[in-house]
């Protein structure tokens, strides 16, 4: 949100306090931002540093130096390019699903005319409220074979009912009852109006609940680690955390030689490279999905 | 056009309900696993009488409600710090980098902590160690979970939430501000006077909004933090169901502590809704 429209009207009345208070106000969000920025800023240095740089404490605000050893290694790591292929496939179809079911149903639901409308509307909603929990899911998503597929990860969740609910008030708002009315009238089917005007209409709200999604599926750690067994079949989150975040018991404590310090310095580096990358399209993505971002917080405020 | 939906919400979200009869019943391995024989409420029994009963449920509690009352302050600090900077850019550049990370996934935030804390080679005992100090096994410690779990959700989601608080402030009507102005009211004043109470109404509904989740943790994330030392510290019923269900194959004894899981959730939700309609006369539903 823009946070400009407070009127500048300080002007009238500056003293002392008033000082103090724009200069803690300054201070406060120079270290929040700082504090928020150099978890990533620390991660991207410290790949490309020398390892025994980090080691003696010099890698601290800048790299020292630009070592991309790290990274080449990575280019020549098959798991993460089919980790980050899986991500891309699973991301897109599984977003497709989930606007290709969510979208039409929304529409639906926010046409008055809809017999049974406020029934529909519970049985999504109850889904929110309720669930079986994660055995009876598993159970039901193994006995429909489906476990060590795709489909484990783009079908049990097609429908989110929030998204559902986001998208079907913003129909409501948007789509006029009397606009669609009068396209019935004039011939026009259900589903020619919804291609045609409906969606056009409602981009603005499409990419919210798309960008919801899609976060949704490249983000997800669990599902993947429930469902997915095969190495190759595996997504970006599960490659990065079995590279970097999982815990190693520490080699010097055992052992401790030049060698396994040595052997930990470069792997740490590794770790460093693989968590930037793991972190990257985020980071690329984000200047375009801000302003998505702050806007589905307020659809969704609206609705609650 | 309802009917995709329909179809996948019943059979995902509905038919396991009626799977949740396993929570009931003797477990049987293969593709009949409904055939059981019926045991009444004999896991749940198991699972209340087990000695860590009680550390299960107190972790659950501790890491949602603990991380939730703690990230609260912040969000709404943050929220009258961006809308109160006189410098338009240093907001600009403090919400940017706060949003940020609610982007990234667990999995990057588990591993960005580890590169700061981890054994021997984290930031954090890079600098201890060069200072002379004793190094932390921050993830051999059972009183490192809280902390590090707090920590990682205030990063990822404080700037996010504040959205929401911002949204409000900018709705106040300017003629109030300045009436105060004219009447000598400081900028600190206005904020605790005029802005703070403006967005209070945001703030209960947030809360009640935020209380039906109350028994749920991050489970990618806290998964990711356990190990054999921490474990009585971070073991949450979320994690426990995955462990018992998913790798131990107990299906029935996991499907009653899931089941146990969602009843308190629900409990909680209507008792909130409930209090909202009372104190403040509005309700969810």
């Amino acid at each position: 949100m823009k946070a400009t429209s407070l009127k500048r009207n300080h002007k009238l009345y500056s003293g002392l306090d008033d000082r103090i208070f724009d200069l803690t106000v300054k201070i406060i969000l120079l270290i929040l931002g700082v504090m928020a920025l150099y978890p990533l800023w620390f991660v991207l240095i410290a790949s490309v540093s020398n390892p025994s740089d980090i080691f003696r404490g010099r890698v601290f605000l800048l790299p020292s130096g630009l070592n991309t050893e790290a990274y080449e290694k990575l280019l020549h790591t098959p798991k993460v390019w089919t980790g980050y292929l899986n991500s891309i496939i699973y991301t897109s179809v599984g977003t497709f699903i989930n606007l290709a079911v969510t979208l039409p149903a929304a529409f639906a639901l926010s046409r008055k005319a809809l017999p049974g409308r406020a029934v529909f509307s519970v049985f999504f909603i109850f889904t929110m409220v309720f669930s079986g929990g994660l055995i009876p899911s598993f159970m039901l998503v193994r006995s429909l074979n489906m476990v060590d597929t795709m489909w484990a990860l783009v079908i049990p969740g097609a429908v989110s009912a929030f998204n559902l609910l986001i998208a079907k008030s913003f129909f409501e708002g948007g789509i006029p009852e009397s606009i669609y009315e009068a396209a019935i009238v004039d011939g026009a089917s259900k589903f020619q109006f919804f291609f045609r005007f409906a969606l056009p209409l409602s981009k603005a709200m499409i990419a919210v609940i798309l960008l919801y999604y899609a976060l949704g599926h490249w983000n997800d750690y669990f599902t993947p680690l429930i469902y997915i067994r095969t190495p190759d079949l595996q997504p970006l989150t599960i490659v990065i955390a079995q590279m970097a975040a999982t815990l190693d018991t520490t080699l010097l404590e055992v052992m401790p030689s030049e060698e396994a310090y040595q052997l930990l310095m470069e792997n740490s580096l590794m770790k460093y490279a693989v968590v930037f990358v793991g972190a990257l399209p985020m980071i690329i993505l984000y200047p375009f999905l801000q302003r998505y971002l702050i806007q589905g917080v307020m659809l969704g405020a609206v609705k609650g | 056009m309802l009917l995709p939906a329909i179809a996948v919400t019943f059979v995902f979200s509905y038919l396991p309900l009626y799977g949740l009869q396993i929570a009931f019943k003797t477990t049987r391995l293969g593709a009949n696993y409904l055939n059981g024989d019926w045991i009444g409420f004999d896991h749940f029994v198991r699972f209340f009488n087990a000695g860590w009963f009680g550390t299960i449920m107190k972790n659950t509690v501790l890491l949602s409600v603990g991380s939730y009352l703690i990230a609260f302050p912040f969000t709404i600090m943050l929220a009258l710090m961006i809308f109160n900077a006189v410098n338009k850019r240093l907001a600009k550049f403090t919400q940017t980098f706060t949003y940020l990370p609610h982007l990234l996934s667990g999995v990057v935030v588990i591993g960005i902590l580890n590169l700061f804390v981890n054994g021997e080679t984290g930031l954090i005992n890079i600098f201890l160690r060069l200072t002379g100090q004793e190094t932390i096994s921050f993830f051999g410690r059972n009183d490192m979970v809280l902390p590090l779990y707090i920590i990682t959700n205030l990063w990822q989601h404080v700037g996010f939430s504040a959205i929401v608080y911002l949204a409000a402030l900018n709705s106040i009507d300017g003629s109030i501000v300045e009436s105060a102005r004219i009447d000598g009211a400081n900028k600190f004043k206005i904020m605790m006077k005029i802005q703070l109470p403006w967005i209070l109404p945001v703030i209960v509904t947030m809360l009640i909004l935020n209380m039906g989740h109350i028994l749920n943790v991050s489970v990618d994330k806290v998964l990711l933090m356990q190990t054999d030392l921490n474990i009585s510290a971070s073991e949450v019923i979320a994690t426990y169901v995955y462990k018992a269900g998913i790798q131990g194959a107990q299906y029935g004894f996991a499907a009653a502590v899931g089941l146990f899981n969602n009843c308190i959730n629900l409990a909680m939700l209507l008792f909130i809704n409930w209090l909202s309609r009372r104190i403040n006369e509005t309700s969810i539903f």
